[in-house]
């Protein structure tokens, strides 16, 4: 056999190993997280019941329970950043978003404004007051630069505002009728380039266009494929799919754009592959799915 | 990384190099073992936790390389199977890449635990060494066996000497009974961190104010951080944790295994500054060690310990091995620019007539410069009313230190450095009030330095670094008693419903303050105060929601330590309806206002709900009020708790719908274990209430939902509908907003509250609790609503039990009575049940008058009514006891019996406070002004806070110090009024009781914490304690700090802590038994070596599908040389048939013919060698030529393959 030949012969036997291992892989995907990490503590690096998480280029940012922000790597290795919101003594953020410029959006529920962050945890600017805003659960930003807050407590809302921070539109109230809402948690850009909103004590999903206009409704209350109970973040994948994480369910459930379900993953419980209490979840450019296991203390990184 | 540190880390590297360089020049063969080795070094030293962070997230090194190599190794064998292909490149790759690998997983991992093992045999004791004796055979066993197993060959009978030697030796060691001693290697350093006020800052007076930070605080954040960090490689096992203190000691982070230690404020949540307690932090730090480990305590702290004694607890360290390495901060440091008001000294007693003089002493700390400010001594009485009532005391203006006293107002004083003493003339209290206090306020305006002309140069505005805490001092000022009694009730429409009682007791001519319950003093001090004024107390038909939990404990406290009458006077809102279970009041009461079960008139349903707070402590909070609203539930009512839980709609009954019966212990350790999550919305929870509250099998008479929260939930059309469910129903909901987040939150609550409905259309309610201290009202408030059992209002005749005393000359039998409140008496000897009330049965009796003695005081409890007025034509439950003759006399007796005994002024109380302890002076003289000596003294003492569990009231001996006079002391650590009453008995004679000969009280206050009181940092003590315990002692020394922390003294070597001695002689006979069994092995079964190559050769020309010849010339050789060995071997073993010495040119040492032959006996199964020598001829000849012929078969087929 020819030096040549040797090397064709291995690849040869190389080949179907290398599919019967990502087979298996696969298999067990389904059930198993890839990474489950995350200790609960105060020291840097752990964390005390997670709430919120975005990924800016490769880096997670949580926020917790003690109002610190920290940056993990998708392995969730700590990368060094904790910081905390200025006063937390009210409450403590519940949401994270990014902006145009890759910057950091905490959401600081209770002091009803927005804070803007870069990477390392310095304070830019804030956007919002208490007479502007109620409580905030999440903040986007459009390619235009408007930004979308969502509100919940007594004013069950979103608005738009233009970067300078001036409120531009609001729309909605508190109540079960399509436009209306009860504590809208998480708002994300479809790749059609509506928003998407978790209505989350309606259980269901709202899709409205830049102007507040509703176009549709996703999903009901229930524990059936494709309804929710409490979904409390929802996130586009780098394929265009959605991903929703439910509270009341335990559960992340996979949707195409046009809200068709395809699947879901997760059950109540404190073991790997289980959720208890899930409060959030980003995807990363790799598809993967990181879900806030809150009660769990921890993150769990899944590819589905 | 230190070369100490590198050498500790990777010793199994170097030695393996050694080794390897060994290796490379011992022989040819064992040269590539060297590679391995040196390779595996090399890993270990360059890869070990080598992961590089990459696009694809952190990639281990060693793992992967490790891993890899796994599964090329994989992919070759099986191509090598398949297409029978092998290249040694290939391998030797995979080796390479394999053995870095390896060496980076495992190298640094396998070094730490063979030192760790290492280092145990030198733990191992012996329980009975002597039998090491025993070991001295060990020559003689080589020697025998020498001469048994000269037969086997130079390696085998070594091997098997050895292993008998082993076995001998493993058998001595067992007899002798080793056990491991564990002994605690690692160290567990604590670090306790003093955050009370007195510490001082210091912080950086150039920087702007925003951004003034406490460079101490950091200082010391920045030590503990790297004197964790900076430990050394060998101490990496060792274990840290913090304790933060002030007044009470917080564990922020139990010991753990760390990198770095980070500290924060936030770890420990909040601390009290407001005192110093050591001794608890340093006990708490002694409970917090894990078992097995040395212990160190590094105490950070100025010292200035206000409350415990740290040196009894450095002792108790001392005793448990723990050192405490003391730093001290702030040595030497004297806070200058510090004004303080030290003490308000006041004449304990007033008397009529004189002007009181009052002396109120302020110090200067400063050495240089003078303070000029505002010095005001107020006098603080209270008004009838509750009120307070304030006025200026002027003061003597004839002092050069007063610069200016216009009346009224606060005088503008110089301040020398050093003790100012100034003088006030008060004139003397009113008739009707005995009781008040002095509160003297400094507050400076500008301090400098006096130059010749008396003017000031260097002025600054106030002092800098001033605490304002300690600019402010009390003194309680206490009266002789004036037989006044204190009335409280509910006014209805601004008038007493208890008015005819009032004008009764009046026309008795008792002196009756009434005072409506809104008007009493909140403040616990100023309450204790005002209820010094009065002789007996009488609440008379008051819920106990209307009192704080700190008026209640002044109540009791009055009534056990001051010796205070107190009567509560029945009603619906007294006793059990009225909630006073389990308060402090019911304490001081002769009955419990509990019963036992009855017929219930209905029972009642509760559904707790609970969402978790956002605020610190909040879910305490929460705990606490299901924890009261439990505790006051009567056994046949029904209850239930959810909160927010995961899965489903979030609904988890923590506690299922349920009757209490005898479960309270049960459902109170559910509540205890509750987590409440964050609830998304309330809308389930109530629709759950209320389908719970109106199951129709329950039926429940009241039916009530409690729901706290912070507000900030969702409430939708579900919720709605739910609240109009309620309403419908007769469910009512009463909402709890625990640090709602605002205004808007606030009202939806108080939406839901409002919304719902009782059987009467009553609604729920709201509460926005500010405190902590407002919880326990609103739930007594909330369980009342439940509750319905207590009352009985049905006309009845009271039974009259206990004649004489107190009912001398009651009417027999009494009036009739409409109604009156259950509850228990007492189970205790000093009480009497007088009248009775109607029975259920002979255990469930009720008492109408019960009284007894408390304490100091006596009390009364009444459990009817007095509500009745025949003029305003309101009817109670009294009305024919007003209209007889008994009602008259009936209260006078019980309020005469229940007053405090007249104080007749005899003996005089003087306090004094000082360095934490209050001394009292007792001065008895007769009527004539003679001292009175040998007077039994017996004191009670009221203090300023509640009590904690265990916690003692401090008890008064009194020593006789002069004629007529008594001194006694105790401590007084907390700021605060205290109150001494003293009574002093004369000895009775012929074994009787003394007779009281007269009682006397006091006040004395501690002005601010003693923490303010502290002017410079306590090293010395820090010293001591170090001392004490064998450690070291430093200062925050930014230099010496650095140095400290890089140097690693902080995890030096503790004294060592023992745990165990593990006996492990067992093991011991057993790895013999093994021994043996390989000894008997190694003689009867002989591994050829050369047989085990030649098959794995053969085996792998087998795979190969070619012969291990290459090429002619090493084959020939090789073959000759195995020719030889065989040969030799023959000899060797045909010699050893025959046992002829001189046959066997191998044999070493060649064995005497005469031990030869007792050998032969030993050993029966000597006929196999032969056998094998036949076989492993034959098998080997057969081979040899076979693989001679295939091989020249083939020699020429392979040619073009590349070479192996």
């Amino acid at each position: 056999m020819t030096r040549r030949n040797y090397w064709i012969v291995l690849f040869a036997i190389a080949l179907p190993f290398s599919a019967t291992w990502f087979a298996l892989r696969g298999g067990v995907r389904g059930r198993m997280p890839d990474v489950v990490w995350g200790r609960r503590g105060v020291m840097p690096g752990d964390v005390v019941r997670p709430r919120a998480a975005v990924i800016i280029a490769d880096t997670l940012f949580v926020v917790d329970f003690t109002a610190r922000i920290q940056s993990y790597d998708l392995n969730g290795r700590h990368t060094g950043v904790t910081f905390t919101t200025p006063d937390f003594r009210d409450g403590r953020p519940s949401g994270l978003g990014v902006d145009n410029e890759g910057n950091l959006l905490v959401c600081d529920s209770h002091y009803h404004c927005v804070r803007t962050y870069d990477v390392a945890g310095n304070l830019l600017r804030t956007i919002g007051s208490a007479a502007q805003l109620g409580y905030v659960s999440d903040c986007v930003q459009d390619q235009a630069g408007h930004y979308y807050v969502a509100e919940f407590g007594v004013t069950d809302r979103i608005t738009k505002l233009d970067s300078a921070g001036n409120v531009l539109k609001r729309w909605g109230e508190t109540g079960n009728e399509a436009g209306q809402f009860q504590r809208v948690r998480s708002l994300a850009f479809g790749p059609d380039g509506n928003l998407y909103v978790a209505d989350a004590c309606n259980h269901r999903l709202q899709v409205f266009n830049l102007n507040g206009d509703w176009l549709r409704t996703i999903g009901g209350p229930g524990d059936a494929p494709g309804q929710f109970h409490y979904p409390y973040d929802l996130a586009f994948g780098p394929d265009k799919m959605l991903y929703v994480v439910e509270r009341g369910n335990a559960r992340v459930q996979k949707f195409t754009p046009d809200g068709t379900w395809v699947g879901s993953w997760g059950m109540p419980g404190r073991g790997a592959g289980q959720l208890a209490d899930p409060w959030a979840l980003a995807v990363d450019r790799f598809g993967r799915v990181h879900v806030i296991d809150t009660e769990n203390h921890r993150v769990q990184r899944i590819a589905f | 990384m230190r070369p100490i540190d590198f050498v500790a880390i990777h010793w199994l590297a170097i030695a393996t190099i050694l080794v390897a360089v060994v290796a490379r020049f011992v022989s040819f063969k064992t040269r590539e073992i060297g590679y391995a080795f040196a390779l595996f070094a090399l890993g270990g030293i360059a890869l070990t936790g080598l992961q590089p962070t990459t696009p694809l997230g952190a990639i281990d090194i060693p793992a992967t390389l490790s891993i890899g190599a796994a599964f090329a190794l994989l992919l070759a064998v099986v191509t090598l199977f398949i297409s029978q292909n092998w290249s040694y490149r290939v391998a030797m790759g995979i080796a390479v890449c394999g053995c870095l690998g390896l060496g980076g997983l495992f190298e640094a991992s396998l070094g730490a635990v063979i030192a760790e093992q290492t280092r145990n045999v030198w733990n191992v004791r012996f329980v009975r060494p002597w039998w090491l004796v025993l070991l001295a055979l060990l020559p003689v066993v080589v020697y025998l066996a020498r001469r048994s197993l000269s037969g086997l060959g130079s390696a085998r009978k070594w091997a098997a000497i050895g292993i008998r030697c082993a076995v001998v030796a493993l058998l001595v060691l067992a007899l002798a009974e080793p056990r491991l001693q564990q002994v605690g290697d690692h160290l567990t350093v604590l670090y306790v961190i003093d955050r009370s006020y007195s510490v001082p800052q210091d912080v950086d007076p150039n920087a702007k104010a925003s951004e003034q930070t406490d460079r101490r605080w950091l200082g010391i954040q920045k030590f503990v951080d790297q004197s964790v960090r900076l430990r050394g490689v060998n101490r990496r096992e060792d274990r840290a944790g913090v304790i933060l203190f002030g007044k009470r000691p917080r564990l922020a982070l139990p010991p753990a295994r760390l990198r770095d230690l980070p500290i924060d404020d936030r770890m420990a949540g909040p601390i009290d500054g407001q005192y110093t307690d050591i001794a608890a932090a340093l006990k708490l730090a002694l409970a917090s060690f894990p078992e097995g480990t040395s212990k160190r305590i590094v105490l950070v702290s100025d010292g200035n310990e206000n409350l415990g004694n740290a040196e009894e607890q450095a002792a108790i360290a001392k005793q448990n091995g723990v050192q405490i390495d003391a730093l001290a901060l702030a040595p030497g440091f004297q806070n200058e620019n510090e004004v303080l008001v030290q003490a308000v000294e006041a004449p304990p007693i007033t008397a009529t007539g004189n002007r009181l003089p009052v002396r109120v002493l302020v110090r200067n700390a400063n050495p240089n410069r003078v303070v000029i400010g505002l010095l005001e001594l107020v006098r603080v009485g209270i008004a009838d009313d509750g009120s307070e009532k304030t006025e200026v005391v002027p003061i003597d203006a004839e002092s050069v230190q007063v610069i200016d006293a216009p009346a009224g107002k606060a005088a503008k004083v110089e301040l020398k450095p050093g003790l100012n003493a100034f003088r006030f003339r008060d004139k003397p209290a009113g008739k009707e009030e005995s009781s008040f206090s002095y509160r003297a306020t400094f507050s400076p305006i500008q301090s400098g330095i006096p130059s010749e002309g008396g003017r000031l140069t260097d002025v600054v505005v106030g002092v800098p670094g001033d605490r304002v805490a300690n600019n402010r001092a009390v003194a309680a000022v206490v009266s002789r008693g004036q037989r006044r009694v204190l009335f409280i009730d509910e006014p209805l429409d601004g008038v007493s419903p208890h008015s005819h009682l009032i004008r009764t007791l009046k026309s008795a001519d008792i002196r009756v303050d009434p005072v409506s319950i809104s008007r009493l003093p909140a403040e616990k001090s100023d309450f204790a105060l005002f209820l010094s004024n009065f002789d007996c107390i009488i609440l008379a038909n008051v819920p106990a929601e209307s009192f704080t939990a700190d008026q209640m404990e002044s109540i009791r406290s009055a009534v056990h330590d001051q010796g205070c009458g107190f009567i509560m006077v029945g009603g619906p809102d007294s006793y059990g309806p009225g909630g006073y279970q389990g308060t402090p009041i019911e304490a001081a009461l002769p009955v419990d206002c509990e019963i036992k079960s009855i017929q219930a008139a209905g029972r009642g349903g509760l559904v707790l709900i609970m969402h978790a707070s956002e605020m610190a402590d909040g879910n305490k909070w929460q705990k606490d009020i299901a924890r009261l609203a439990i505790n006051r539930l009567n056994p046949q009512d029904m209850v239930g708790l959810m909160q927010y839980g995961f899965g489903g709609n979030g609904v988890s009954w923590v506690i299922p719908f349920q009757e209490i019966g005898n479960r309270k212990g049960d459902l109170l350790g559910k509540v205890d274990g509750m987590t409440p999550g964050d609830m998304p919305d309330f809308d389930p929870f109530l629709t759950s209430a209320v389908d719970t509250l109106i199951t129709p099998e329950y039926a429940l008479a009241v039916k009530h939902t409690i729901l706290i929260s912070d507000g900030d939930p969702a409430y939708g059309p579900n919720g709605i509908a739910a609240v109009k469910l309620m309403a419908d129903n007769g469910v009512t909901c009463t909402t709890v907003g625990v640090a709602t987040h605002s205004a808007a939150l606030s009202s939806r609550m108080k939406g839901i509250a409002l919304g719902t409905r009782d059987g009467r259309g009553q609604p729920g309610s709201y509460y926005e609790p500010k405190n902590p201290d407002e919880l326990p009202s609103i739930y007594i408030k909330e369980s009342r609503r439940i509750s319905q059992s207590f009352i009985y209002d049905k006309p009845f005749a009271p039974q009259l039990r206990l004649r004489g005393g107190l009912a001398e000359g009651f009417s027999d039998p009494l009036p009739t009575l409409r109604g009156f409140v259950r509850t228990t008496i007492k189970n205790s000897p000093l009480v009497q049940m007088r009248i009775e009330g109607p029975a259920i049965n002979e255990d469930l009796r009720f008492p109408v008058l019960a009284t007894g003695q408390y304490g100091l005081g006596k009390s009364v409890a009444f459990t009817s009514d007095a509500r009745t007025q025949p003029a305003g034509g309101v009817v109670g439950w009294d009305k024919d006891w007003v209209q007889s003759d008994l009602y008259k006399k009936f209260w006078e007796q019980t309020v005469n019996w229940a007053m405090r005994a007249a104080e007749k002024g005899r003996m005089t109380i003087a306090t004094e406070y000082k360095d934490g302890r209050v001394r009292v002076v007792v001065d008895a003289r007769d009527e004539k002004d003679r001292p009175v000596n040998g007077l039994d003294l017996k004191a009670k003492v009221g203090l300023p806070k509640q009590l904690a569990a265990g916690e003692k009231v401090p008890e008064l001996s009194f020593r006789r110090k002069g004629p007529g006079q008594y001194e006694a002391e105790f401590s007084a650590e907390e700021a605060g009024t205290y109150f001494v009453r003293v009574e002093g008995y004369q000895a009775g004679s012929g074994g009787k009781a003394g007779t009281l000969f007269d009682a006397s009280r006091a006040g004395v206050t501690v002005p601010y914490s003693p923490e303010y009181a502290d002017l410079e940092s306590n090293t010395n003590l820090m010293k001591r304690l170090a001392e004490a315990t064998g450690g070291n002692f430093y200062t925050d020394d930014p230099k010496e700090l650095e140095t400290l922390a890089a140097a690693g003294t902080l995890f030096r070597e503790a004294p060592k802590v023992a745990r165990s001695l593990l006996p492990f002689w067992y093991w011991l006979v057993f790895a013999a038994g093994l021994l043996l069994l390989f000894d008997v092995g190694i003689r009867r079964v002989a591994i050829e070596w050369t047989e085990v190559q030649n098959s794995a050769t053969r085996t792998w020309s087998k795979l190969r599908q070619k012969s291990t010849i290459e090429t002619g010339t090493t084959q020939l050789d090789k073959l000759s040389k195995r020719k030889l060995e065989v040969d030799e071997k023959i000899e060797k073993q045909r010699a050893e048939r025959r046992f002829d010495p001189t046959a066997s040119p191998t044999a070493t040492a060649a064995p005497e013919g005469a031990d030869a032959y007792t050998n032969e006996g030993a050993k029966p199964a000597l006929p196999a060698p032969p056998l094998r020598e036949k076989e492993a001829k034959k098998t080997e000849d057969e081979d040899f030529f076979s693989r001679m012929n295939k091989a020249k078969k083939r020699a020429d087929f392979n040619k073009d393959e590349p070479t192996t």
